[in-house]
């Protein structure tokens, strides 16, 4: 659907925050959920991109533009990283673009749920930051939901988004970085193990105590495979976000595979069946 | 402005036709509403679309390729963006044709266009038993035999040998009625010579063209980007090579083409059918643009319209070629 840029500003070094108006996107996305978005270029870059929704927010004034108003806003954060991205980093406010979406699946609550925790790498936690969103919106009274636990993980110190987000919903946040400018020093799964040795987090036994603790997980592959390796160690399920070169987003191209386990080869979609994927599912 | 010359005398004739411009066209007995077709491949099984799109406004629908048994298809990666289009080595995924025959084909075969159901063998046997499994079902306008998927550990020999492509598609031939339309290679060095030996196989109709081979490197890493290390290059990179070789079937043949590759916008399709395509197809515009092939309808219609062309067969091979003059010869001396 056409859409045209309300903001694009960068917010850390190399992130930047786009918000887009469309006239016919639901606000009522769910996280974990993607949208294909593609400026208006011809040629190279070619393929539109694809990016985790990170808010949508209501039919609003402000955004600084009129084109924004009364319309929803859909809201991305994205890393420069390439041809695509820089393309994107140069749109202004009024120009025009193009959004396909929502799409794909996304994160699901169990009804018991008690403990939520959220571990996110990099340019892994817009839709990380969505579920933290949703999930204080989750706490009803009388429920057993008792907290989020927030990971957050990067490099360095300009790689730790939202975390204003994730205070607001409620949630209590561990910050690590490689280089120990921000947090503790370390990679992400440092931080995790010992959180799941301690006795607030429900244990391994018995199993349905566990199932009790669910795992949200989006950051590089690298980061997922170690959580994904984790979870099975504690027996805690675990949803993580994928991600995969796509050319459409919505299961023809069929070009955005990844491995599951199962008998022989087989491949799933990564825009169809995922991109969030329960973490024993996938062939690390 | 033509008016305000006139202005004062009888008004001018107007330049366009009465009534709608005419797009229906036939191929191979296949009538079509419009030229305008889904390359396989490209379309999924049509359901993937009907959120984005009017099924029923396409000229006919081109399916993914159906191979004998279930295929999972390459590793990942499987595609790549490249300069005005993309790599792809997905390997032929599908379901294998029983499964399509049972789960994809009841929703097919109640769309209105004309289906033709795409396959691809691993031998000259596979194509006519695939070929026969097909014919004997019930909504099948036509049979586009895929003999030209490079991705495939020795798809792509059938297409660029002239006696295997004229061996497959003549047993196809004798497997069923249904017209028949070979989708052939373009990484041939004489397109032509294999264009004939599919005519003389008993082809209806010849698709052209399917994606070249190419190749995209890391230079991080230094290994290529597809796991498959080459891949089927698509999109209007591969437009030119493709109109060119449109162009020099026309010429040689007299078999009724469906032209392909790159085709974004309507002018993209009116080169193919001036360049002597009698329908074309949409293929990988579809991801970028899953209402693509609507906007190359609508945009021939305009084009028509606004260039009072009642009917679209007028530019099926309409190709003008200037002589060359000696005049010009001498200019640039």
């Amino acid at each position: 659907m056409r859409a045209s840029v309300v903001f694009n500003r960068q917010i850390s070094p190399a992130y930047l925050h786009l918000g887009v108006a469309a006239p016919t996107f639901p606000v009522s996305f769910r996280a974990g959920e993607f949208v294909m978005v593609r400026p208006p270029w011809v040629g190279d870059p070619f393929l539109p991109r694809a990016f985790s929704l990170y808010r949508v927010s209501g039919p609003t004034s402000g955004g600084g533009s009129r084109t924004g108003d009364s319309l929803p806003v859909i809201e991305i954060l994205y890393k420069v990283l390439g041809k695509g991205t820089q393309c994107l980093a140069r749109m202004e406010p009024g120009q025009g673009i193009e959004i396909l979406g929502p799409l794909g699946n996304a994160f699901t609550l169990p009804g018991d749920l008690e403990q939520a925790v959220l571990v996110a790498g990099g340019i892994g936690v817009p839709p990380i930051a969505a579920l933290a969103t949703q999930l204080a919106q989750f706490r009803i009274p009388h429920s057993a939901f008792r907290n989020v636990e927030v990971f957050l993980g990067g490099r360095t110190s300009e790689d730790i988004l939202c975390v204003k987000d994730f205070e607001e919903a409620g949630a209590s946040v561990h910050i690590t970085t490689e280089d120990a400018s921000l947090g503790t020093r370390g990679l992400i799964t440092d931080l995790l193990r010992p959180f799941l040795l301690t006795p607030q987090a429900p244990r391994a036994e018995p199993r349905d105590e566990a199932s009790r603790l669910t795992m949200y997980a989006c950051g590089p592959p690298a980061m997922l495979a170690a959580i994904a390796r984790l979870a099975e160690e504690f027996a805690v399920p675990c949803q993580v976000s994928v991600e995969a070169n796509m050319a459409c987003g919505f299961g023809a191209c069929m070009g955005c595979a990844i491995e599951v386990k199962a008998e022989g080869k087989s491949y799933k979609l990564v825009c169809k069946d995922g991109p969030v994927f329960d973490s024993r599912e996938i062939k690390w | 402005m033509v008016r305000a010359e006139r202005a004062g005398g009888s008004p001018p004739p107007d330049p366009r036709p009465p009534g709608p411009v005419k797009l229906e066209v036939e191929i191979a007995g296949i009538r079509m509403q419009n030229p305008v077709m889904t390359a396989s491949g490209t379309f999924g099984y049509a359901s993937e679309f009907e959120q984005y799109l009017d099924l029923n406004r396409l000229g006919a629908l081109v399916v993914k390729t159906i191979t004998r048994l279930p295929r999972a298809g390459n590793p990942p990666p499987r595609i790549v963006e490249t300069p005005a289009g993309m790599l792809n080595a997905i390997g032929l995924q599908n379901v294998g044709i029983e499964a399509f025959i049972r789960e994809k084909l009841p929703y097919l075969r109640k769309l209105e266009p004309p289906l033709i159901v795409n396959v691809a063998g691993e031998s000259v046997e596979d194509f006519r038993d695939l070929t026969k499994r097909i014919s004997d079902q019930e909504g099948v306008a036509g049979i586009e035999l895929n003999i030209s998927c490079p991705n495939v550990a020795g798809g792509l020999d059938f297409s660029t040998d002239p006696n295997l492509a004229y061996r497959v598609v003549k047993a196809a031939r004798d497997a069923t009625l249904l017209p028949l339309i070979p989708k052939l290679s373009p990484n041939v060095t004489d397109i032509v010579a294999i264009a004939r030996a599919v005519a003389d196989a008993g082809a209806d109709a010849i698709s052209l063209i399917n994606t070249l081979v190419g190749m995209a490197i890391d230079v991080r890493t230094r290994r290529p980007k597809l796991a498959n290390v080459t891949g089927g290059l698509s999109g209007p990179a591969i437009r030119p090579v493709a109109v060119r070789m449109v162009c020099q079937v026309a010429q040689a043949v007299r078999l009724p083409i469906i032209g392909m590759g790159g085709i974004v916008t309507a002018e993209d399709a009116l080169e193919f059918l001036i360049a002597g395509a009698t329908a074309v197809a949409v293929g990988t515009a579809n991801f970028i643009d899953p209402t693509a092939p609507v906007k190359v309808i609508e945009g021939l219609e305009q084009f028509c319209a606004a260039n009072g062309i009642p009917d679209i067969c007028q530019f099926i091979g309409g190709l003008q070629i200037p002589p060359r003059t000696e005049e010009r010869g001498r200019s640039t001396e």
